[in-house]
């Protein structure tokens, strides 16, 4: 890879971050309501406009803009505007760790779970075996994590009582969120797995490694799997990106300091140094992410080259 | 200082020996703030009343303010002066003593514009109010120990207020620290417990403050508010013993009332919330209170209750049990429901069996209760009153500026008391000036009674007349429909020794908690 192919597509990414801050600044601001107007009790109209003065929410939204970009660039995302005292800084330093946590491991769970049961079912093609794995996929896809969640918290929390209902800490707090949150990224990866090694294990080159005499396990390890990943790759990109920036429903369920929750209630409070931050941390981890498949295409292909 | 503070805490640990008394309880909002002056919502109270003490302070069974800060006070025969008397043992938890100046400090921080407090409207009857300079307010140290406040007109209202709302701050680690004076490195604080340690959106951890000047009598050593959002993580944690005490709403009063053992450590009180139907009155054809009386008498509580699945007693009247004002349901005060009376309501105001009534637009803030609420509500009216009601749910954020600009004929809303005075309820809402604006009315006699009301010292007095305000409201111009009255349910583990009062609705006075040896 070209060093001035990556110095070309640094410039793009930050190109693009700019245009990601641009259109979410003037969207939130068009839309009606502003981060003191709700609540559980309506705060007096006098109150609102002090709040909005102390915040300088009254100046024109141009003049915020450029503000807020002048800030961004000495890397500050500014104050939350509902947790007084708080930076956005702050918000992503102490609960991104946690959510990267939970999402890697996750993350491992889904792979770890899809990509041996995809290889097994397209191994097994047409058997009570692969019926079974993708049953499981199917079911793994259907049932949401709202769902799942106080399911397993109900079985293994309340009943057995051999791990903790919800909470953070130990890793014990980890293994029903991560495996909530894993099961149905798994199941994805499972059919994709099985759908792209069921074109190449009908490949000619298998054929001759077949012919050649090769151990099956040679065969599908070494040659299938390596050409089967590259769609597969593809997705665990974004849905790496995706899980170690949180997500709402299993942190709610578990209680977890995650950063999942800010992507959703930012927005229903009109909290918009929030939303600008999670949104463009968001857009660069999957920046990075694609860059990072785009990298492994090449590892996985010789073919594939960047200049 | 923090050195100080370690060294306390390290002896107070010292001192309670190994039988540490640990509770633990949950919190379904991150705090928004922890800070007396800022902090607005019932979550924080919970949090932060363990860590502030007020000047006065409340007690709901005698309906009376009781010392705390101030054990003494009197109140000129005009009721133009308090002169609070401090106790001299009160001291800041890095053991600088707590005096009037504080208490001035705080004062003018919450009027003060630029500090954007949530209840800075609310000290509109001190002298000074609203001049530039801060110093001309009328609240004054005497001495340390003696603080004066000087009013435009004798707020009857006036201690209650200060029991919701004045809990002094130090004004050195404010001025220091800004905004990130609340954090558990910098805070300083006057209450029962200290904030050891605070991780948003996990847990809160309180130890017992030993320069607290009622320490002796606090129980508990440590208090943890776990932050639990979701209802049935919450109820899972009470039945596995990781939380102690637990406010419970919907199916899961249902579940614990069937269960023995969980009914037992059940207990239901009033929350100081009243859920009501508000009319615009300015647009027809609901500017004829004819029409309005007509919606009240088809508005079957029972059924709006039952939607909810329980949890609420019906209200005829706006301010809820425990409040000065209340009317008992005996007194027959309100539009009963009565479906031939609605009717003929509505055919004397010129629509017999709803014939030419427009589609009324019936908003409401938009989540489960919400929708659950109106929906019954729109199937009463229409079936009761043959109308058609269009359901118009809106998110938080703008549902109350959508009320405010006149954009429904019916809305739902509710109040919730901030301080324990009836007061609160008649005045910051449907006061035509100083209310809401949400129901666009005005009846000068209403007005006239609550700024009386505002006036009249004699709590007995006082009552008669938001009864008679709250009697225009509800039943002579029919301006709102009272819906019910919200309770509070609370699971508490039978080994925690603890008072109920109404504000364990939202609050957590873990001061006066013990554990049963």
């Amino acid at each position: 890879m070209q060093l001035s192919y990556i110095i070309r597509r640094a410039v793009y990414s930050l190109f693009f971050l700019f245009l990601l801050a641009t259109v979410t600044f003037f969207l939130m601001h068009a839309v009606p309501g502003g981060p003191f107007s709700g609540g559980e009790k309506p705060l007096p109209r006098e109150i609102v406009e002090r709040l909005m003065r102390y915040y300088h929410l009254d100046r024109p939204v141009w003049r915020q803009f450029l503000e807020y970009l002048w800030n961004i660039v000495r890397g500050d995302l500014g104050p939350s505007y509902t947790q007084r005292g708080r930076t956005v800084n702050e918000i992503i330093k102490d609960h991104l760790p946690v959510s990267a946590q939970l999402g890697a491991v996750a993350f491992l769970v889904a792979v770890f779970l899809g990509i041996p049961m995809g290889i097994i079912a397209a191994v097994k093609f047409n058997t009570f075996i692969d019926y079974f794995c993708m049953l499981i996929a199917v079911a793994g896809i259907s049932i949401p994590a709202m769902a799942l969640g106080p399911l397993l918290i109900y079985i293994f929390g309340v009943k057995l009582r051999v791990l903790p209902v919800a909470q953070w800490g130990t890793w014990k707090h980890m293994v029903l969120p991560a495996f909530t949150l894993g099961i149905g990224s798994s199941a994805m990866i499972a059919r994709l797995t099985r759908a792209s090694m069921l074109q190449v294990i009908r490949a000619d080159f298998i054929r001759t490694a077949r012919a050649k005499g090769l151990p099956e396990s040679s065969i599908i390890l070494r040659h299938a799997l390596r050409n089967a990943l590259i769609p597969v790759v593809t997705v665990l990109g974004p849905l790496f990106g995706a899980l170690v920036t949180g997500t709402l429903v299993v942190e709610q369920i578990f209680c977890i300091p995650g950063l999942g929750r800010f992507f959703v209630y930012s927005i229903t409070d009109r909290d918009y140094p929030v939303i600008m931050g999670v949104t463009l941390l968001y857009g660069a981890v999957i920046i990075i992410m694609n860059f990072v498949v785009d990298a492994s295409y090449a590892l996985l292909d010789p073919r594939i080259t960047y200049d | 200082m923090r050195r100080l503070v370690g060294f306390l805490l390290a002896v107070a640990f010292c001192l309670g020996g190994a039988a540490q008394h640990v509770v633990r309880l949950a919190i379904s909002m991150e705090p928004k703030s922890i800070d007396p002056n800022i902090a607005y919502g019932t979550e924080f109270s919970r949090v932060l009343n363990n860590l502030f003490v007020p000047l006065v302070d409340y007690d709901y069974f005698a309906r009376a303010p009781v010392p705390c800060i101030a054990e003494k006070w009197e109140i000129s025969a005009d009721g133009l002066q308090y002169t609070f008397y401090l106790r001299k043992d009160a001291k800041w938890s890095d053991g600088t003593p707590l005096t009037a100046h504080d208490v001035v400090y705080t004062v003018r921080r919450i009027v003060n514009p630029q500090v954007g407090s949530p209840y800075g409207t609310w000290f509109d009857m001190l002298e000074g109010y609203g001049e530039p300079d801060l110093t001309a307010l009328g609240v004054v140290a005497l001495d340390d120990y003696t603080v004066q406040f000087k009013l435009t007109y004798p707020a009857s209202f006036f201690l209650a207020l200060l029991s919701g709302i004045l809990r002094p701050v130090p004004s050195w680690v404010v001025e220091k620290y800004g905004d990130r004076w609340t954090r558990p490195e910098n805070i300083v604080v006057s209450g029962p417990y200290l904030l050891q340690s605070w991780e948003p959106y996990n847990k809160i951890v309180l130890v017992k403050n030993p320069l607290y000047f009622g320490a002796n009598n606090v129980k508990i050593d440590q208090v943890i508010f776990y932050y639990v959002p979701e209802a049935a993580t919450a109820f899972s944690m009470y039945l596995t013993g990781d939380l102690d005490e637990l406010r419970v709403s919907g199916e899961y009063v249902q579940r614990a009332q069937a269960d023995p053992t969980l009914a037992a450590q059940l207990h239901a009180i009033s929350a100081l919330y009243c859920q009501y139907v508000g009319f615009n009155c300015s647009v027809p054809p609901f500017d004829n209170p004819l029409v309005r009386k007509a919606f009240a008498a088809a508005t079957d509580r029972s059924k709006v209750i039952a939607a909810l699945g329980g949890g609420a007693d019906p209200a005829y009247t706006f301010i809820p049990p425990g409040i000065s004002g209340y009317i008992p349901p005996e007194a027959g005060v309100g539009i009963k429901y009565d479906p031939e009376l609605a009717k003929s309501f509505l055919a004397q105001a010129g629509y017999p069996e709803g014939k030419g009534f427009p589609t009324v637009k019936f908003g409401y803030f938009a989540d489960e209760r919400g929708a659950r609420i109106a929906q019954a509500l729109q199937a009463l009216w229409q079936d009761t009153l043959g109308i058609k009601i269009e359901l118009m749910p809106r998110e938080h954020a703008t549902y109350f500026e959508t009320v405010v600009a006149g954009a429904y004929n019916v809305f739902l809303l509710g109040w919730g008391a901030d301080y324990p005075d009836g007061y609160d309820f008649l005045c910051y809402t449907f006061h035509s000036v100083r209310g809401e604006q949400t129901v666009k009315w005005y009846n000068p006699r209403y007005d006239a009674l609550i700024d009386e009301a505002a006036r009249t010292i004699d709590l007995g007095v006082r009552e008669k007349m938001y009864q008679e305000a709250q009697k225009i409201l509800v039943e002579e111009d029919a301006v709102i429909i009272p819906l019910f009255y919200r309770s509070s349910f609370i699971l508490t583990k039978p080994h925690i020794e603890r008072p109920y009062t109404p504000v364990s609705a939202w609050d957590a006075r873990v001061w006066e908690w013990s554990i049963k040896e």
